[in-house]
């Protein structure tokens, strides 16, 4: 294959990566916007997501399309309530605590992931996509629901956006995020707000799950690298800017896919790390911007 | 009794207690309790900045592998004698945290937690990634003539499981003695002056950069003496002592045992070693354990056993 | 001797001069008050001279020696101590440890941290509640204790930010008594808004308005000064009048 074919093949995945990269940032950036709290167990959430959709679409073997569908539906629901009731019998009780909550949900990641190997087992497991059809281009076919992963991303993220400027529940979360007491005196029900932005931003990486799993297979320790790359597209992109966040994942997703295509993902992902890393020492602006520096 | 002479006491009795064990203990326990020893090492490493000092990373594990690493590659390719490989482990190990320190001491609080997180993965990679020297995740086995050392006239075998035990105690007591010496001093007076209110500590006369970076050097070198031995006395080294998971386990003793007290780390790591041990008889996921007790910690118990015991019954403990 | 002079120091924060063109000199051995109306800048002022603050422009000289770019703690060695407008202890720790961990620095090196804690502790009248963990003080003695560890230093010059803020007048009597003491052998800046503490104990007087030194000099000066009545003195007898 030529070069520009070879590329534009590379830039496919990489909008693929990007995308669901965005969804599962997003949730992460939410949360810690909002709550100023960060979220160690997101990955899981992300996992839980993709068993959850193995189970559904298996139980409903015969019909793909609609186990997929039903898939997209219940996952989401089931993870929000499962980080519904972890913030309402953890994090609430250590007072959002910054430190002590990382701590918890290090605990939580662990119980999660341990529970999934228990009931799933240590196998990495297939889901069959709902419908198979191939895009041809001159130079090469290309999977048809990886277009659409692409597509249903962008919806979904388009809704999120709406959400949050347009809509009195995003008026409400801003209010939250911008001064936590203001909002009380105002009658904003700070704690159900902050148990809905954690359930709401671990059902976010659900449903990023639900849509790769076609494409990647559902495993128990599938959580670490979606947890490692939104940390990066969330320090580079700043947080509580759902544009910020965006626009660094669709950067991070486009160059990740892009670079292990020509290079070793182990030296892309090595590189990539460090220079995060470096960011959030010299330019922590982004991220922890609030903070005064001593 | 004097404070001091008290805890002197105390923690000779702990020593002398291990010591006495290896009498009664059957050849599978002898190891356990080895290894126990030599992890509770880097737990007091680890301590050191995060029980004293008051700065949680959540990536030691590079500090314990680049022990490990550094004592096993130079044993390996290099053919070097155990004496010289353990030192030189415990040198890189130094050595990277004097370099990290530099670097992530800039940040505090969660900053400073997910930066060495990111630090400690990028050395995971590292090592994935010069498979062709570490052999990655497989990991190699040290060659048989690193099995034994002379030293002091006195000749190691390191395949007698008592010689390991008493080396590892060896250890165990050095690290409690340097600690003891160190949280006591003028020195541990600055950490414990960092962690309760640093900006007011610097408005006293203390460069706190520096007490920190010194602070991180140490525990590294503590961290990396545990990998270093733990690499030449059970002759294997492994990417899996890399991961995320040996970051996390030192932070678990120390929370479990009491942050902050030089016996805590030693007690949680022995409680923790034989939670875990007992799970895995029954189950894979025994991981689950250390993800409930870490909550149960955090939410209930955040002082751990020591630090509940020295604020209730003696508070002369160190 | 002067023991420290600025020249033309100023602080900007964005478009704000909150610190403006300020020379100010000040003796060794006096008891020099900083006072002007809210947000004139005196504490921005004297974060300057310790080194809490970066300043933008002009220099600071300290027994001679330029300090304008020292970092805070090696102001503090070379024997500048601050005490904080709003305290600033170890509320966990005794009164003790944290005299000791000032102490540790102290300029005076002949003596123990744990004889000089001591004898700090005993200088303010703390020396009976030593075992005490700090942050169950009451606040008058949290007070106390800040200064306590800024005179645990032995500093040549010593630079308290309101200490009598939220005290008692029986508390503000036993306060300026200790300053005296204190002055014996340290020379003393305190920023103050209470003008019968700052009358009775200050030699000689400064007044920042607006981030400039309008007037210096004895407090019988400065009373007689109009500048400082139209700026400042008036609204405060204005305000002890009603």
């Amino acid at each position: 294959m030529d070069f520009g074919p070879f590329l534009f093949l590379a830039t496919l995945e990489g909008l693929v990566q990007a995308a669901v990269l965005c969804l599962t940032a997003l949730g992460l950036s939410l949360v810690f916007g909002v709550m100023r709290v960060v979220n160690v167990a997101h990955g899981e959430f992300y996992m839980l997501g993709a068993v959850l959709a193995y189970w559904v679409t298996s139980w409903l073997a015969g019909s793909p399309a609609i186990g997929f569908a039903l898939a997209l539906l219940i996952a989401p629901l089931l993870v929000g309530v499962i980080a519904y009731l972890s913030e309402k019998l953890v994090l609430r009780r250590l007072g959002y605590d910054p430190e002590a909550t990382i701590v918890a949900t290090i605990g939580i990641l662990y119980i999660l992931q341990q529970s999934a190997l228990l009931t799933f087992g240590p196998d990495a497991r297939p889901v069959e996509p709902p419908f198979y059809f191939r895009v041809e281009f001159p130079w090469f076919g290309y999977s048809g629901y990886k277009l659409i992963v692409v597509a249903a991303a962008a919806v979904l993220l388009a809704l999120a956006w709406f959400v949050i400027t347009r809509t009195r529940l995003g008026l409400i979360m801003r209010a939250t995020q911008f001064d936590r007491q203001t909002a009380q005196n105002y009658g904003i029900d700070v704690n159900r707000v902050y148990a809905l932005v954690f359930a709401a931003g671990a059902a976010f990486a659900a449903i990023a799950a639900v849509l790769i799993v076609p494409i990647q297979q559902a495993h128990y320790l599938m959580g670490g690298d979606p947890l490692l790359l939104a940390f990066i597209v969330v320090i580079i992109g700043g947080l509580g800017s759902v544009r910020g966040t965006l626009l660094a994942a669709l950067l991070i997703g486009l160059s990740d896919g892009i670079l292990s295509v020509f290079f070793s993902p182990t030296l892309a992902k090595m590189v990539s790390t460090t220079l995060v890393a470096l960011v959030l020492v010299f330019k922590p602006e982004g991220l922890f911007g609030h903070r005064s520096r001593l | 009794m004097s404070n001091g002479l008290k805890s002197a006491v105390l923690h000779t009795a702990v020593v002398v207690g291990f010591l006495l064990l290896q009498y009664v203990l059957p050849e599978y326990h002898l190891l356990s309790v080895t290894r126990i020893m030599l992890l509770a090492v880097f737990a007091m490493g680890f301590n050191l900045l995060f029980g004293y000092t008051g700065l949680l990373s959540l990536g030691h594990a590079m500090f314990f592998s680049a022990g490990m690493y550094g004592a096993g590659l130079s044993v390996y390719h290099l053919g070097w004698s155990v004496p010289t490989a353990f030192i030189f482990g415990i040198l890189c190990g130094a050595l990277l945290g004097f370099l990290i320190g530099l670097i992530a001491l800039r940040t505090t609080g969660v900053a400073f937690m997910i930066v060495t997180l990111m630090f400690a993965k990028v050395t995971y990679l590292v090592i994935v990634y010069f498979t062709q020297y570490t052999r990655g995740d497989e990991g190699l086995v040290m060659p048989a003539e690193s099995r034994s050392f002379d030293l002091f006239g006195m000749h190691f075998s390191l395949t007698d499981s008592v010689t390991r035990y008493n080396l590892a105690l060896g250890l165990l007591a050095l690290t409690m003695f340097i600690v003891f010496l160190l949280v006591r001093g003028r020195f541990g007076r600055s950490l414990i002056a960092i962690r309760e209110n640093e900006s007011r500590t610097k408005m006293l006369g203390y460069n706190t950069f520096f007490i920190k970076l010194k602070a991180l050097t140490v525990s590294a070198a503590l961290s990396a003496l545990s990998g270093s031995a733990y690499a030449l006395m059970f002759a294997y080294i492994g990417s899996s002592f890399a991961n995320i998971q040996y970051s996390i386990d030192p932070l678990l003793y120390s929370l479990l045992g009491g942050a902050g007290t030089i016996l805590g780390p030693v007690f949680g790591t022995f409680t923790m070693f034989y939670l875990i041990d007992i799970a895995s008889e029954y189950t894979s996921a025994y991981l689950l354990v250390t993800g409930i007790v870490l909550v149960i910690l955090v939410l209930y118990f955040p002082r751990g056993v020591f630090g509940a015991i020295r604020q209730n019954f003696c508070r002369w403990l160190p | 001797m002067s023991l420290l002079v600025t020249r033309q120091v100023g602080k900007r924060f964005g478009g704000l001069k909150a610190v403006d063109g300020v020379d100010f000199v000040l003796e060794e051995g006096e008891i020099h008050a900083l006072i002007g109306p809210n947000g004139a800048g005196k504490t921005t002022f004297v974060s300057l001279l310790c080194g809490r603050l970066e300043l933008t422009k002009g220099d600071i000289y300290f027994n001679g020696e330029e300090i304008t770019n020292m970092p805070a703690w090696q102001r503090v060695r070379k024997g500048i101590a601050y005490t904080f407008q709003i305290t600033s202890i170890y509320p966990n720790l005794t009164v003790f440890q944290n005299v000791a961990i000032a102490a540790q620095h102290s300029k005076e090196m002949s003596l123990s941290v744990e004889k000089q804690a001591h004898n700090a502790l005993q200088k303010v009248g703390l020396d009976e509640l030593q075992e005490q963990e700090a942050g169950a003080l009451a606040y008058g003695h949290q007070r106390v204790l800040e200064v306590a560890m800024g005179v645990a230093l032995a500093p040549e010059l010593l630079i308290l930010d309101e200490p009598t803020q939220g005290l008692s007048d029986i508390e503000i009597e036993q306060f300026c008594q200790m300053i005296r003491e204190v002055n014996r052998d340290t020379t003393v800046l305190l920023i103050e808004h209470n003008m019968q503490v700052v009358m009775s104990l200050a030699e000689r007087i400064s007044v920042l308005d607006q981030g400039r030194l309008i007037a210096q000099g004895t407090p019988a000066e400065i009373q007689a000064n109009a500048k400082v009545q139209a700026a400042y003195l008036g609204t405060v007898e204005g305000e002890n009048a009603t």
